[in-house]
């Protein structure tokens, strides 16, 4: 037994001195928050076309909504020898150790959907991603303008993703001013923490829906949270189509399939569009371009759009569910 | 036939078994995943293992009682934004790493002895009990937090998970120490031959004099406490607090302590067959990777090989008796 075990150890050593990995072709490294829901997806698609459109390897990584292991899966990129990294981050402040690591190689960073600031010793060279502050803005603008034409009063339910989420935090932000301009008209009931969990929110919308049968209006900050609305609002009996009685205004972000076909069925009136596609595809023509000694300069906002029962079958086919 | 079942026993003991399966996985992981074997990966791989190694030395004593420890990811989340906390009030760099470190420890071992006095006071079982208190300090740390990380730590903290001594990357030499420690306790002393013979049998231990209830508290208290160092490496690695730290880890944590060999009824394990298990993993997923396979083929194959050795662990017992 021992003789095998040596034996195993000493050729395992010989081979690690030996077997260097063969000089192989430029590569990018994409560090993915998840894959679990069509909105990654469709960013996904994105950087798939543009790795094919521009003959590059690309090394995809998801990490699970787990930040520590996505910086491991970035330390792992750099080993490797990417020659750029894209990053859909998952939490912007154990994210700028792997933009550290990143300057240190020499390779530079790329954000895609969550915007990441610079610091002194953590630079990212590029980024783009939705202007979830405008977006959010542009659409509850939307939805004030809606309710004064209609006489109504909003009592909000907001469910909140996690807050370690920079574009949470500008979607909550974008509500709040557009709330403080319309109080006449807009007022929140509850707001509900949900870390993008499913079951989370699903269970808070149900006791918020029972405690406040006030609320009128659910403002969610993913459309991955569409489903779990869906389930509390049956529950609660008030799913019902546009201008029924008893109807609940849903605003999903983002324009998934879901969203899309509950504004067909006429039980929603407007989602946040992003266009998540031209997203992952930019960030990673970028990385790769910068990598390749081009200059970009400043990051970009995509302001997003609106779709809404008047636009749905002109915009519509630009969201990520209509794919 | 007596021998032939003995020389089975033999080769499928423990941590031979997962030495033996780890060397030939590694030997074929550095033939045929190109990059593996760069300087620079092998480094990250031993890195990258150290949290599991530390988190799996812990559950290995729990487990040697026949029992788990669910709370280990909370006392992640938990010390990870409290110790973070901490290090944001104090001024001084250096006084906020000791007060930080220091805070964060005690958390692992409040919560191992909160856990220790359940399990032996109460005589509730220690996947309820565990359970309990990862749903409860899990709770408290996404409260305190909103779910929101805690930033700006102090630069000196971060020579923990990223500093390097004497050339060797920090974690490696915590690890190391960590092993060679624990494998002391459990395989060299007094305190070790009662974890064994009470994970063995309770009653026999009880008729030889052999103090149950302090043993069984003792095992939470190290499973607390390790978590509690592991967290204190992660948190420096991530530069920031963060209440969901670790949160996918267990099944990780789990399946390192029973590739090694540890097993699930209790009563017999080793520290080295958990250290081998868990970098095990590690390389499974970063050959796996390299090798461009999706993660939740990963993960089924992780579940996998956990299924097999538990399997490999039955025949073991079998052939013993």
């Amino acid at each position: 037994m021992k003789k095998l075990i040596a034996i195993l150890l000493a050729v395992a050593v010989c081979a690690s001195l030996g077997f260097g990995a063969p000089a192989a072709k430029k590569s990018i490294g994409v560090a993915l928050d998840n894959l679990n829901d069509p909105f990654w997806l469709g960013i996904k698609k994105g950087i798939d076309t543009a790795g094919k459109d521009l003959g590059v390897d690309l090394i995809i990584r998801t990490s699970e909504g787990d930040a520590v292991k996505q910086n491991s899966q970035i330390d792992d990129m750099i080993a490797q020898g990417v020659s750029a990294v894209v990053c859909v981050y998952v939490d912007s402040k154990s994210i700028l150790q792997a933009v550290k690591a990143c300057n240190d190689a020499k390779i530079p960073f790329v954000y895609c959907d969550r915007t990441l600031d610079s610091t002194a010793d953590a630079k990212v060279a590029w980024g783009i991603a939705t202007d979830n502050y405008a977006l959010t803005v542009q659409g509850w603008k939307w939805m004030a303008d809606y309710a004064r034409k209609n006489k109504m009063r909003l009592n909000v339910l907001e469910l909140v993703g996690s807050l370690s989420d920079e574009n949470v935090l500008k979607r909550t932000e974008g509500f709040k001013d557009v709330m403080k301009a319309n109080s006449d008209i807009v007022a929140l009931v509850q707001q509900v923490p949900t870390e993008w969990n499913l079951e989370k929110a699903l269970a808070g919308a149900t006791n918020a829906l029972q405690a406040h049968p006030e609320i009128n209006c659910v403002f969610m900050h993913s459309d991955y949270l569409l489903g779990a609305t869906i389930s509390a609002l049956r529950q609660a009996g008030r799913y019902t189509p546009i201008g029924q009685k008893g109807h609940v205004i849903v605003m999903p972000y983002s324009g998934n399939k879901a969203s899309i076909d509950a504004m067909k069925d006429k039980h929603v009136e407007m989602t946040f569009g992003m266009d998540v596609y031209k997203e992952g595809y930019d960030a990673v023509k970028a990385a790769f371009e910068i990598a390749n000694g081009k200059t970009y300069g400043d990051p970009v906002l995509d302001p997003g759009f609106i779709i809404s029962q008047s636009n749905l079958s002109a915009t519509a086919k630009k969201a990520y569910g209509s794919f | 036939m007596v021998a032939k079942r003995l020389s089975l026993g033999r080769l499928l003991s423990g941590e031979r078994l997962t030495l033996i399966f780890f060397l030939v996985y590694f030997l074929f992981s550095m033939l045929l995943v190109g990059k593996f074997s760069n300087p620079v990966n092998l480094t990250n791989i031993l890195v990258q293992s150290a949290d599991l190694i530390i988190l799996s030395c812990g559950m290995t004593f729990v487990f040697m009682n026949g029992g788990i420890d669910f709370s280990v990811t909370a006392i992640l989340g938990l010390e990870s934004v409290l110790g973070a906390r901490v290090m944001t009030l104090v001024g001084d760099p250096l006084l906020s790493v000791f007060s930080g470190v220091a805070f964060m420890l005690f958390i692992g071992l409040a919560i191992g002895c909160i856990n220790g006095l359940t399990v032996t006071m109460l005589k509730m079982p220690s996947f309820i009990a565990t359970m309990a208190t990862q749903l409860i300090f899990s709770g408290l740390a996404l409260w305190y937090t909103q779910s929101a990380t805690i930033g700006g730590l102090p630069r000196p903290f971060s020579y923990i998970g990223r500093g390097r001594l004497i050339g060797v990357p920090m974690p490696i030499v915590i690890t190391l120490a960590v092993v060679l420690a624990t494998a002391f306790i459990l395989h060299r002393t007094v305190l070790g031959r009662y974890i064994f013979a009470v994970g063995t049998n309770h009653r026999t231990a009880r008729i030889s004099g052999i103090p149950i209830k302090r043993t069984i508290f003792k095992l939470f208290l190290f499973s607390g406490g390790l978590s509690a160092l592991s967290g204190v490496i992660m948190t420096s690695r991530s530069g920031a607090g963060m209440p969901a730290m670790g949160k996918t880890m267990l099944m990780d944590i789990v399946g390192a302590v029973v590739i090694g060999g540890t097993s699930v009824t209790g009563g017999s394990g080793s520290i080295f067959g958990t250290a081998i298990g868990a970098v095990l993993i590690i390389v499974l997923n970063n050959s796996l990777n390299l090798l461009g396979v999706d993660w939740f083929v990963i993960n089924a194959l992780k579940g996998a090989m956990i299924v097999l050795v538990a399997l490999l662990g039955v025949l073991r017992d079998a052939g013993r008796r």
